[in-house]
């Protein structure tokens, strides 16, 4: 079997990536000796650029899989025996699996995307189910991300395209479940890796603690969205008819109905 | 007289989590827990005609996409009695683009939620533009009269309007070229 690793590294790679990097190439080497591996590591290239530079590296060398991982992700160390991220990823079976990463930004949701009801946009997922394992999603976040080569044969180029209201990991996600109906995305949520944000890492194991403390330290960034709507139901009907009470309302006019002549 | 100690009949149309003492709150969304669960967009209110006093919608038009505006319009006209109330809010669309665009109080991302919706769960989407000639338009299509707009009070990129059931309702160009009957003068 044979993979193409994509990581980019816009530049430089912060030490806690790079140490946890380095652990993931061992182990990587270690418990897969019969793993085939091509790197790719560009510096300063954009993001979707990049990745669509991969995608042609794993098509050209004839890949089973393309992996991408973010510079930014500190993925999970397992010790053997246990069944380490890239065994749980293969063993998926998607044509596009992901790991469980969170946004970096508040209220921290999952990095993974189910449509809404009426079709008409991505949301992000803010819990996962209680009980780990594979789930079914309908857009992933590229931050760990196991695409299979088959399915970039499927799809036409450009692969990843970041535009102004999308990124390009939700492009490509978009793009394959209109070119190929069949895809299949999923995300494992046994595979909890961190994300770095400055000096601090968030992760789903301190997802919790670390929103408390960050709703203390930035309470401006954080409106509860939700107490805005319990005050609009108590005292916005008030505020509403002191509005509309207040409003004239002319007099009626006085219609005669008259019927047309046939 | 002895006074009728009938109560106004007060209907919230799309409550969501925002449930109103002294209103009949429907929604769609089971988990909200409404009082009614009607799929009002496609549905028949579950309510007499002529039955009702007041109908609220409180920023929810906007969450609901267009083809569906025309049947809601005409069953809050068939519930309503005459000169009933039916209150819309909304944020405006042209007014909250306008903030977006000149990042007004520095909170541009708050402004694109004004125009896209908060999006913290399926439904918290705004899937159409709201403005208050094209609402006004449909109402008075719709059969309403004396219809009003005015900013919030705290809130100036939100509208509300209120109109009112008229006692007949205007037929439209169409209709009228398809040969109906009757047609008002004044």
């Amino acid at each position: 079997m044979r993979i193409t690793i994509a990581i980019n590294s816009l530049i430089a790679t912060r030490y806690q990536a790079y140490t946890n990097h380095i652990q993931t190439f061992y182990r990587i080497g270690r418990n897969h000796p019969n793993l085939d591996v091509v790197l790719v590591n560009p510096e300063r290239m954009t993001i979707d650029r990049m990745k669509n530079m991969a995608a042609d590296v794993a098509l050209d060398t004839q890949s089973d899989y393309l992996l991408i991982i973010d510079d930014d992700v500190l993925l999970p160390v397992v010790p053997r025996p246990q069944k380490d991220w890239l065994d749980l990823l293969i063993a998926a079976k998607a044509d596009i699996v992901a790991g469980d990463v969170l946004i970096r930004g508040y209220p921290f949701n999952h990095m993974l995307f189910k449509w809404d009801r009426s079709h008409t946009g991505l949301f992000q997922m803010p819990q996962v189910p209680k009980k780990l394992g594979l789930i079914d999603v309908d857009a992933v976040g590229f931050s760990l991300c196991l695409i299979k080569t088959e399915l970039l044969k499927k799809l036409t180029k450009p692969y990843f395209l970041t535009g102004p209201n999308n990124t390009e990991d939700i492009y490509f996600c978009l793009k394959a479940q209109e070119e190929y109906k069949e895809v299949k995305i999923k995300a494992d949520t046994r595979i909890k890796c961190g994300h770095l944000l400055w000096d601090e890492v968030i992760s789903p194991d301190n997802k919790e603690n670390y929103a408390t403390y960050y709703k203390k330290q930035f309470p401006d960034d954080t409106i509860d969205r939700t107490k805005e709507a319990k005050w609009r139901g108590a005292n916005y009907i008030k505020v509403v008819h002191s509005v509309v009470d207040q409003i004239p309302r002319k007099g009626k006019k006085n219609a005669k109905v008259v019927k047309i002549a046939s | 007289m002895p006074k009728s100690s009938k109560l106004p009949v007060k209907l919230n149309l799309g409550c969501g989590l925002n449930k109103i003492k002294g209103y009949i709150n429907i929604d769609c969304e089971k988990s909200v827990k409404p009082d009614m669960l009607v799929d009002f967009g496609t549905a028949k209110l579950p309510f007499k005609e002529n039955s009702v006093d007041e109908i609220i919608m409180f920023h929810t038009i906007e969450h609901i996409r267009k083809p569906y505006h025309k049947h809601i319009f005409a069953e809050a006209r068939r519930v309503l009695r005459v000169d009933g109330r039916f209150i819309l809010s909304y944020p405006e669309f042209t007014k909250c683009v306008e903030n977006w665009k000149t990042n007004y109080l520095g909170k541009k991302e708050f402004w694109e939620a004004t125009i896209y919706g908060a999006q913290r769960f399926p439904s918290d989407h705004h899937v159409c533009i709201i403005e208050p000639k094209a609402l006004q338009r449909e109402l008075t299509k719709a059969g309403f009269e004396g219809i009003k707009h005015t900013p919030e009070p705290e809130e100036h990129w939100n509208t509300i309007t209120v109109a009112y059931k008229s006692e007949r309702r205007h037929a439209t160009y169409d209709e009228v070229v398809r040969g109906l009957k009757y047609k008002l003068v004044s």
